[in-house]
């Protein structure tokens, strides 16, 4: 029985939960503005993947890249969510480097 | 090269795509939520079995993380008819379940997140809620005491007011 692949299964799904945490927290401290860094965190985390030798360690990795990929999208809906009152509101965030370039960019959602 | 990790981040990400668009998709369409919740259960439960008796880790690895988004997209279905009943995701009046959330005041047929975030809380307009029935017009939206004024703020949070501001439910 593989229980290996169930074990990669289980740690997807404590990666989902763990996603909804963190863009919670990132959107309140930070602000969606910081989506392109949790993209490209998404997308390196992937690329490494492929240059981690076994396949369990290199599965893991690349999960946790996915629901980085997944979360940045997720960061402008949890903003609004925030300002309707749905959630905590802060007013003064932390923004992120660049971020006048960044608001020229429209932010990915699914 | 190892290509498991891509293989599996990316079903991740598309899994959590389909299941997060699915989920909507299917209870805006049920009339009742238990059938997809079951379907989605049983098709969860049926990809981790596979997956233990698979022999290769990678398909193996992807079998069962579809399914465990498919086991979790089945308690989302539940939640999101929460959503829809508290005007967190818009109600399909075509929907005869939905009608009836949107005949007791629940509910909205606007989607209120499609909207870009402004840096400020912003106040949900009478506008963008639907005509309230006319035994409730006048009942506090939390309570449902039409008495109700609520003592600390002194605002009583009604339709007509619409003193329906950010962070008051319905």
């Amino acid at each position: 029985m593989n229980w290996a692949a169930i074990a990669i299964g289980l740690f997807a799904l404590g990666i989902i939960g763990f996603g909804f945490l963190w863009v919670i927290k990132l959107e309140y401290y930070g602000g969606y503005l910081w989506w392109p860094y949790a993209l490209a965190a998404g997308v390196g985390l992937l690329v490494s993947s492929l240059f981690v030798g076994d396949v369990g360690w290199s599965a893991l990795v690349g999960i946790f890249g996915g629901s980085l990929l997944w979360g940045a999208t997720e960061l402008k809906e949890q903003a609004v969510r925030a300002e309707l009152g749905w959630f905590k509101f802060r007013q003064h965030k932390r923004l992120p480097p660049f971020v006048k370039q960044i608001s020229r960019l429209k932010p990915p959602h699914l | 090269m190892q290509f498991s990790g891509m293989i599996l981040g990316l079903a991740m990400f598309v899994g959590i795509w389909v299941g997060h668009v699915g989920v909507r998709w299917l209870e805006a369409r049920s009339v009742h939520i238990g059938p997809p919740a079951l379907a989605l259960f049983v098709l969860g439960a049926g990809l981790n079995l596979a997956a233990l008796f698979g022999s290769n880790l990678t398909l193996a690895g992807l079998g069962s993380v579809l399914g465990f988004i498919a086991l979790y997209s089945a308690i989302e279905v539940g939640r999101q008819a929460w959503r829809v009943q508290h005007s967190h995701a818009p109600a399909n009046p075509r929907n005869p379940r939905h009608a009836a959330y949107l005949r007791a005041g629940k509910g909205t047929t606007v989607d209120l997140l499609k909207r870009d975030p402004l840096g400020v809380p912003q106040p949900i307009i009478a506008d963008e809620l639907p005509a309230p029935p006319q035994h409730i017009a006048s009942d506090c939206l939390i309570c449902g005491d039409p008495a109700c004024v609520l003592g600390q703020r002194g605002v009583r949070v009604t339709w007509q007011t619409a003193g329906y501001t950010a962070g008051v439910r319905s």
